[in-house]
């Protein structure tokens, strides 16, 4: 499989709104469920977005913190665990968690899904079989499809495509902003 | 619209000879009377032409009330008789008075959803019921099943449940790009779970690009959040960043449509950039030319 592509990403796209701006209320994507959902006056967008920088940030503390204490201290012994922190590989990881999280406590726990990745900090991953139809696939792409019949499995897809397609735009957005600041900066 | 209040939702079963035909009461408002002395609809191809009523009603009839009967099982099963009960129906239904009820023998494909009124469960469908006589001063329309449709309680639940389903679907068609002149259901799942991995994919290649480009990230974004619109507007134009309004026309799914029209804004930016920032206009060129050959060898990366 090809990885996804980006196409053209929107570098232009700006965070930066004025909050107060009603304009980019962002609707749902489905537009036959506007009766059904309360109007967000912040949107989906924002709301994620606030969260997950903050968590960024939090990560890029946890970050920092582990390589003073490595290098000033030397107490704790430099372990491949670490270096696993510094390096990314497992940073990469967190990041990811943070984006689902963020997102997940931005829609709030009115999706089943939203719930099960909530929920997910408890949980050991559990071992599931290999998927053998098409509807066992998707189970076990959607965060706690494994319980869910086909109906609400299909509600919780459509949702969940909306959110991180999101996720995806405003994630993109942050990257390219940071680049560019970066190299402003340099 | 409003949904009909206190309808309740009664079907018979006749034992005919050769055609197993259930017929359903329904109770019509006003409204929903007006709706069906409407013009047929041209083709019946998908339930909510069938409904005679804009899509995004009849699926907000369809959420709201328990979809009950199939609307439409065209795709499963092509009836014949479906070209001759539109006109028969519509003829039939343009009289609902003049017609005795428990005598008309039309077969409808449309099965209007209504709610339950109190909630009954699709078990009541199966409830057998006489039409009432004086049919004539009842605003009652039967409608039957179609031809070869069997019309126990277990048929009758599972065809309401594959509505659900592909209608369910269909909504799903709209959401994700390019699947609309898929038909089938088993490829329009693939269609869908892929799309889902590559989002997947696309979050995890984001969050290892922003692990990465985690040291340098200036963290003055969130006090822009949370401060008014004239630190935001200041940085906008520091950071030249284009205060762009989020089209919403995005938000409709399509993603070829949109991607062109955010790749052109980017390059007409040097527009309004002025002199002091044609530099950082350079460099934020650069990144994005850089991030678009990175996504490049990203993609390589991961084929391989």
């Amino acid at each position: 499989f090809t990885f996804p592509q980006t196409k053209h990403l929107p570098p232009s796209l700006s965070l930066s709104l004025p909050l107060n701006s009603r304009t980019l209320v962002m609707k749902t994507m489905n537009p036959h469920h506007q009766q059904k959902q309360p109007i967000n006056l912040k949107s989906l967008r924002r709301r994620f977005a606030l969260r997950f920088i903050r968590s960024l940030k939090k990560i890029h503390l946890q970050q920092n913190k582990t390589l003073k204490t490595t290098h000033l201290g030397h107490a704790i012994r430099p372990n491949k665990t670490h270096k696993l922190h510094n390096n990314g590989f497992m940073a990469a990881h967190r990041v990811k968690m943070a984006a689902y999280a963020s997102m997940a406590s931005a829609v709030g726990p009115r999706r089943a899904w939203t719930r099960a990745v909530l929920h997910r900090s408890t949980r050991p991953g559990s071992s599931s079989q290999t998927p053998v139809s098409r509807a066992q696939k998707l189970r076990s792409l959607v965060p706690g499809g494994e319980a869910m019949d086909m109906q609400s499995l299909l509600d919780e897809t459509a949702h969940y495509i909306k959110c991180l397609s999101t996720q995806v735009r405003v994630m993109t957005c942050i990257l390219d902003h940071c680049s560019s600041t970066a190299h402003q900066v340099n | 619209m409003e949904l009909i209040a206190g309808t309740e939702l009664r079907s018979m079963g006749y034992g005919d000879k050769g055609m197993q035909i259930g017929v359903e009461n329904y109770q019509f408002g006003e409204e929903f009377q007006r709706l069906v002395m409407a013009p047929p609809p041209e083709s019946g191809s998908s339930f909510t032409s069938l409904l005679e009523l804009p899509p995004n009603q009849a699926v907000e009839l369809l959420h709201s009330a328990l979809p009950e009967g199939a609307a439409e099982d065209s795709l499963k099963q092509s009836n014949s008789t479906k070209v001759k009960a539109e006109p028969a129906d519509s003829g039939s239904k343009s009289n609902p008075n003049s017609s005795d009820p428990s005598e008309s023998e039309k077969s409808l494909k449309r099965k209007e959803r209504e709610t339950k009124g109190n909630g009954s469960s699709k078990k009541s469908k199966t409830a057998a019921k006489e039409s009432p006589e004086d049919g004539e001063k009842l605003p009652y329309v039967h409608v039957r099943a179609r031809r070869g449709q069997a019309t126990d309680s277990h048929s009758l639940a599972e065809r309401a449940r594959r509505e659900k389903i592909n209608a369910r679907m269909k909504l799903l068609q709209e959401l994700v790009p390019g699947c609309n002149k898929i038909s089938g259901t088993a490829l329009v799942l693939d269609e869908i779970i892929n799309h889902v991995q590559s989002l997947q994919r696309q979050v995890e290649y984001l969050s290892m690009r922003l692990a990465a480009a985690n040291p340098r990230i200036d963290f003055n974004l969130d006090s822009l959040f949370s401060a008014g619109n004239g630190s935001l507007m200041d940085y906008n134009i520091a950071n030249m960043a284009t205060p762009m309004i989020w089209p919403e026309s995005l938000m409709n799914g399509d993603r070829q449509e949109f991607q062109p029209q955010w790749h052109f804004q980017c390059l007409s930016q040097p527009a309004w950039v002025k002199d002091e920032n044609g530099h950082n206009l350079v460099n934020s060129e650069n990144s994005l030319l850089s991030f678009d050959s990175s996504a490049n060898s990203g993609q390589l990366k991961m084929e391989l």
